[in-house]
């Protein structure tokens, strides 16, 4: 039996059934829940980067309408088990062993600050806005310890320590790759170029901040828990094992969410002290983070900082990429950041056959907030750095750098093809997707109309990036968490289909995604079909939404229980009808034999037979429903180019993005529509770090990027998310190359446009402004920085 | 600590309301915790992300930005009002048409100041939709392009 095509199947651009919710105003997320009962949590914050502490709360405990201030020896004294410490989700890389203990972050600090807005207490009252004022009568003394902010002065002879266990700083170290192979092609290269990278750390910035609501119920010991997290599942598992609590009396639940870009992952510090308070009290209680307290302590992603290099043959052959990089841990190592590091490897060789390649990482910690997963991860700082130098060394050769790229690219007869970095990608034909972008561009010409626009003294500049992802995280096994996808799908007997989700849904369309699988599979309409996520109480297991993978894990998933059950009920079918099972046909929605197919049934006929348990086969149960862990084979590798066209103007160092074309390549799509708005809502997420993006901490470790800003206002600190205004029109262009092992061909994608388009806008300003003989820029680019390069000091 | 509250009379979605707030509270808080508008999200508590944007007598405000008390007599929509008996407004229609949403969280903001916005300008160029009709507002999820496109399908349906 084939799957079923339907209408609204896969590949069908249905608008999205999550959208008339929100039009109407009815989303609920966490601080929109009615609470009748509920105590209110603000954290104690460290308004110090590094010091020794202590904490008089003796003025806040009389507030009235204050009913519990925590202190940390209040915590650690309280008959409630102190929480454990966090754990990783898996060693920096293969060979690497687990970094010391001791740098697994605790939940609050208990006699020393390590970070600014480090949790070091807590108050309770009886609204937010009594826990706010009662803040503020909370006296810390600081004993400081001179901070080290940036992975060079940590890693300094006379730097402090952080953690006394490890003196140097240093959490672990690392490389992955044949680094004497590839010391021995950089020795045999005609040309090579060598390129810096600041560590450029980026905020998710989703724009709902933080929230969590604890309830506790005394008699069963239940431990309610509604949050802002990407995979409740996992999040339900770290907080059992964090509090002590059985995990079968914890239930997490996340409402309507407002973004999430890696940031919204495992609890974090304040989530899990939500949980213990609820227990300690045996009460609801709430805690909402303001704007700033999510930006100072939510994870910033990238971090990365470092040399990289690349070797190109006399004849344009990539010969290696070699790299060796700071990674900016922030103060504790987060549970996923470790990882990071040995995702980032896998890809370094992006799109191209490259013989040999070495990637050493060296992960640091610093007196700042923790960096982890951000859309993109650590794909984005190695393929910007691969794809700029792939341009500057065909630069330096006297090449064009399409040509280069097309001269490079692995071809579609190497896959699966197994990448210096240690990666197989499973499938692709770049050549034929890179085409189509340069036809869009008429690349040709353009290259014509640059050199006579440089004439009149105008500049325009071209930018490619290549770029492909981790997707679809599995197999499991890979790291030291579960990585399969999780579908349930349970069949009503009126035909009617529940499909039960182990992903989160948080803005990617997953109601609409994951129910075109389900009525693709089954032939059912999608209005038939209703898609459960975001709780452990209705969906059995799952393992949550990152790295890319719902289309193709949980969408796997979901096709496989829904195969299941096409099977299923193609037994009752023929028992039905009197023939064998393997003369069934089933086609949009109706069972039929073969041979004589005007004796078709309906899947809904079958559905409710199977649910009566009348007049089924005697071996068979009744009930219609199956579940399914997936274990994929491999991650998924989509990919494609991002082409960018800028005119920038010498005399001010503005610019402006005059075309934007992204060619992609995720294998079959299941809805073209969320494909092209998962691309242009990472490209404006990569235009900003490209552009405007930074988040800063002053010399003394205070965080200076916490509230959000309008940079045309010209503001010191804050952080600029791009607006309206900042974003060009964007030209995306498919092409559709199957995973071969993923059930229906789909790879994920919705971290492309943060990995691209950093590289491509960096590379298309310096294409812009190359005949002034600039040094290379440093992203953010901003208009003072092109005129900066453009008039540094020594040159005519 | 004893604030003296002031009286102030609102009408939020077509309903009178009295209530008796500290000067110190805002539009924001008054709407979303006493009169259950939860629609209203707070990104930013500093007028820049617009995701708490109403309608005070047809001008789109950031109820961020408003005292309570500066409220008193106004009267303030919300994009809970738009629709007429579920059936969306042709803006609200053309943001699911184009998928000019994804997590929603900016959404009922950005659809009270576009439906301001085409007021004034019934047709926009894209250029005037991006610099004008969504300068108050920040979307970190769709990249803006869908949303462009939204308003400027919306707008053709107004002509």
């Amino acid at each position: 039996m084939t799957p079923n095509h339907s209408d609204s199947g896969i590949g069908s651009s249905v608008s999205r059934k999550e959208d008339r919710k929100v039009l109407l105003g009815g989303s609920k997320g966490v601080d929109d829940i009615p609470l009748s009962d509920a105590l209110h949590i603000q954290f104690i914050r460290s308004e110090k980067a590094h010091a020794t502490f202590t904490v008089d709360a003796t003025d806040a405990r009389d507030v009235s309408g204050v009913v519990a201030v925590y202190t940390p020896d209040d915590i650690k004294q309280s008959e409630t088990t102190t929480p454990n410490p966090f754990t990783l989700f898996s060693a920096p890389m293969e060979g690497v062993p687990y970094p010391d203990d001791s740098l697994r972050q605790r939940s609050f600090a208990e006699d020393k600050v390590h970070y600014h807005g480090e949790i070091i207490g807590m108050v309770v009252a009886e609204t937010q806005r009594i826990a706010r004022d009662a803040l503020d009568e909370i006296t810390i003394e600081y004993d400081i310890i001179g901070p080290v902010v940036t992975p060079q002065e940590a890693t300094a002879d006379d730097a402090a320590a952080i953690h006394e266990s490890v003196p140097d700083n240093v959490a672990f170290e690392g490389g992955q790759g044949d680094r004497d192979l590839t010391d021995e092609q950089f020795e045999n290269a005609a040309y090579t170029v060598e390129l810096e990278k600041d560590a450029q750390r980026v905020s998710p910035t989703p724009l709902e901040p933080r929230a969590a609501i604890g309830q506790y119920d005394e008699a069963t010991e239940h431990l309610d828990i509604i949050a802002t997290t990407q995979i409740p599942h996992a999040y339900r598992r770290l907080l059992a094992q964090m509090l002590e609590h059985p995990e079968n009396k914890i239930d997490v639940t996340v409402p309507d969410m407002g973004g999430g870009f890696g940031a919204r992952q495992h609890p974090y510090p304040a989530d899990v002290l939500v949980g213990w308070c609820a227990v300690d009290l045996e009460r609801t209680v709430k805690w909402r983070s303001t704007r700033t307290e999510n930006q100072l302590v939510e994870n910033d992603g990238r971090g990365y900082e470092g040399t990289w290099e690349i070797a190109l043959s006399e004849q344009g052959d990539i010969l290696a990429v070699r790299a060796d990089i700071r990674y900016d841990l922030g103060a504790w190592i987060a549970r996923g950041a470790a990882s990071l590091a040995e995702a980032g490897n896998l890809l370094m060789t992006g799109l191209y056959d490259i013989p040999a390649a070495y990637s050493h990482v060296t992960g640091i910690v610093t007196n700042t907030a923790r960096i982890d997963a951000y859309r993109g991860v650590s794909a984005t700082p190695m393929l910007m750095m691969l794809e700029r130098l792939v341009s500057k060394v065909a630069k330096k050769a006297g090449m064009d750098p399409a040509a280069v790229r097309k001269r490079n690219f692995v071809d579609p007869d190497q896959f699966p093809y197994q990448t210096a970095g240690g990666a197989k990608y499973d499938s692709g034909d770049y050549e034929r997707n890179f085409d189509i972008g340069l036809d869009e561009l008429d690349y040709s010409s353009l290259r014509e109309r640059q050199e006579q626009l440089r004439e009149e003294g105008r500049y325009i500049g071209i930018g490619i990036s290549c770029w492909t992802e981790v997707a679809g995280l599995g197999p499991c096994g890979h790291i030291d968490v579960a990585t399969w996808g999780y579908g349930g799908v349970q069949v009503h007997p009126t035909g009617e289909v529940t499909v039960y989700a182990g992903s989160s849904n948080h803005g990617q369309g997953h109601e609409t995604s994951l129910g075109q699988v389900a009525s693709h599979e089954l032939g059912v309409p999608l209005d038939s079909v209703t898609v459960v996520e975001n709780s452990t109480k209705e969906v059995t297991e799952g393992v949550g939404t990152y790295a890319s993978r719902t289309a193709a894990l949980t969408g796997g998933a979901v096709a496989k229980s829904c195969r299941k059950i096409v099977q299923k009920g193609g037994k009752v079918a023929a028992h039905e009808t009197g023939v064998t099972p393997d003369v069934i046909e089933f086609d949009d929605g109706t069972y039929y034999p073969i041979d004589s197919p005007e004796d078709a049934v309906t899947f809904s006929e079958v559905a409710r037979q199977v649910h009566m348990g009348a007049d089924i086969p005697e071996e068979m149960e009744p009930g219609l429903e199956e579940q399914t862990y997936y274990d994929p084979e491999n991650c998924t590798w989509p990919f494609g180019t991002h082409m960018v066209v800028v005119e920038v103007d010498p005399d001010t160092g503005e610019y402006d993005i005059d075309q934007y074309v992204a060619t992609e390549d995720c294998g079959v799509q299941i809805n073209p529509t969320i494909v092209e708005g998962q691309i242009v809502g990472g490209i404006a997420q990569g235009l900003g770090q490209a552009l405007y993006e930074e988040v800063e901490y002053a010399d003394d470790g205070t965080h200076l990027s916490a509230p959000l800003r309008d940079e045309t206002l010209g503001s010191n600190g804050g952080y600029t998310v791009p607006k309206a205004e900042h974003m060009p029109d964007i030209t995306i262009k498919s092409t559709t190359t199957p995973s071969p092992h993923t059930p229906h061909g789909a790879k994920g994608m919705g971290e492309s446009g943060t990995v691209a388009a950093p590289g491509a806008i960096v590379n298309a300003i310096e294409d812009a402004i190359e005949p002034f003989d600039i040094d290379p820029m440093t992203p953010p680019i901003t208009p003072e920085k092109v005129w900066m390069a453009i008039n540094r000091e020594g040159k005519e | 600590m004893t604030v003296e509250k002031e009286e102030v009379t609102v009408t939020v979605n077509g309903e009178s309301h009295v209530v008796s707030v500290e000067p110190r509270e805002l539009l924001s808080q008054t709407l979303r915790e006493r009169m259950g508008c939860t629609e209203i999200n707070i990104g930013c508590e500093s007028a820049i992300c617009g995701a708490c944007t109403v309608q005070s007598d047809g001008k789109s405000v950031k109820s961020c930005t408003r005292f309570t008390v500066q409220a008193d007599g106004a009267d303030i929509r919300t994009v809970s009002d738009l629709a007429d008996e579920g059936t969306l407004t042709d803006i609200q229609q053309a943001f699911t048409d184009e998928h000019a949403l994804q997590c929603g969280y900016c959404t009922p903001g950005i659809v009270m100041a576009v439906d301001e916005y085409l007021d004034h300008n019934t047709d926009p160029s894209r250029e005037e939709i991006r610099n004008e009709a969504l300068q108050g507002n920040l979307c970190r999820c769709t990249g803006y392009e869908n949303i462009v496109d939204a308003v400027e399908t919306a707008a053709e349906k107004l002509d």
